[in-house]
């Protein structure tokens, strides 16, 4: 891969962690206003998380990406019926957009660091 | 005899974050000529047009997933003999199987490394029984 190549790909991830707090912020936003039985906003809140799911990995955030896969879990068993948002095992649904929200702020941090921001 | 080497391949992806690395593993790192379609449907009418040597298709698309966009593909005789690899961030060996036995080329999972993904599909490319 050549310097222009890493530097093309170096300047996408900067602009995709510009607006990981928007993409946070509305996956939690779409969580709180979920309603028992309305499955469009639950399809639509599975398809948020399932897309940070997919591109946090790739653009390296890791632990974010983790996070959203848990939460993600468990809107998919709510969407096939499996699950409710409280489960008797494991976190629930809040618990997991807590723990998002978390590793945002991680990763936020590592981001800034890694460019030498105060 | 050689094989026809890997040129164009249409990537079929909903989502604009992964869109736009792919495409620039592909095309930029990889050398290969690259179409995008964000969705089942797009594809279904660009793949005619664009003949792609592969797709590399997203399973887990809105609307119209990547499963069903393989048996549309298959059932047109101008795409049936084209190769399909899925893409998929769910990647459990029953999956990864079922994916295989219905014909797929392969399977790439999420993440991918954007400087191996050319030569993944390259090799799955070179894989075939032709």
């Amino acid at each position: 891969m050549t310097a222009g190549q890493r530097e093309r790909l170096e300047s996408l991830r900067r602009a995709y962690t510009r607006d990981l707090p928007a993409r946070v912020r509305a996956i939690g936003e779409a969580a709180a206003s979920l309603e028992p039985g309305d499955r469009e906003k639950l399809q639509s809140l599975h398809h948020l998380v399932h897309r940070l799911t997919g591109s946090a990995a790739i653009y390296g955030f890791t632990g974010l990406s983790r996070a959203a896969s848990a939460l993600e879990a468990l809107v998919y068993s709510a969407l096939a019926g499996t699950a409710g948002f409280e489960p008797e095992r494991g976190p629930s649904l809040a618990d997991l957009v807590v723990a998002l929200k978390s590793e945002l702020a991680a990763a936020t941090a590592s981001s800034k660091q890694e460019k030498g921001d105060p | 005899m050689s094989r026809k080497p890997l040129s164009r391949v249409l990537l079929v992806e909903d989502d604009p974050d992964v869109q736009v690395v792919a495409s620039l593993a592909l095309s930029e790192i990889g050398g290969l000529v690259v179409e995008v379609c964000g969705s089942a449907l797009e594809a279904l009418k660009a793949a005619p047009v664009f003949q792609p040597d592969l797709i590399l298709l997203d399973v887990m698309m809105p609307g119209m997933d990547g499963i069903a966009a393989f048996e549309a593909l298959k059932k047109d005789p101008r795409l049936a003999a084209t190769p399909v690899v899925f893409m998929t961030a769910r990647a459990q060996s029953h999956e990864v199987a079922r994916y295989r036995e219905l014909g797929s080329l392969g399977v790439i999972t999420k993440p991918f490394e954007p400087e191996s993904l050319a030569e993944t599909l390259r090799g799955l490319w070179e894989s075939r029984d032709v």
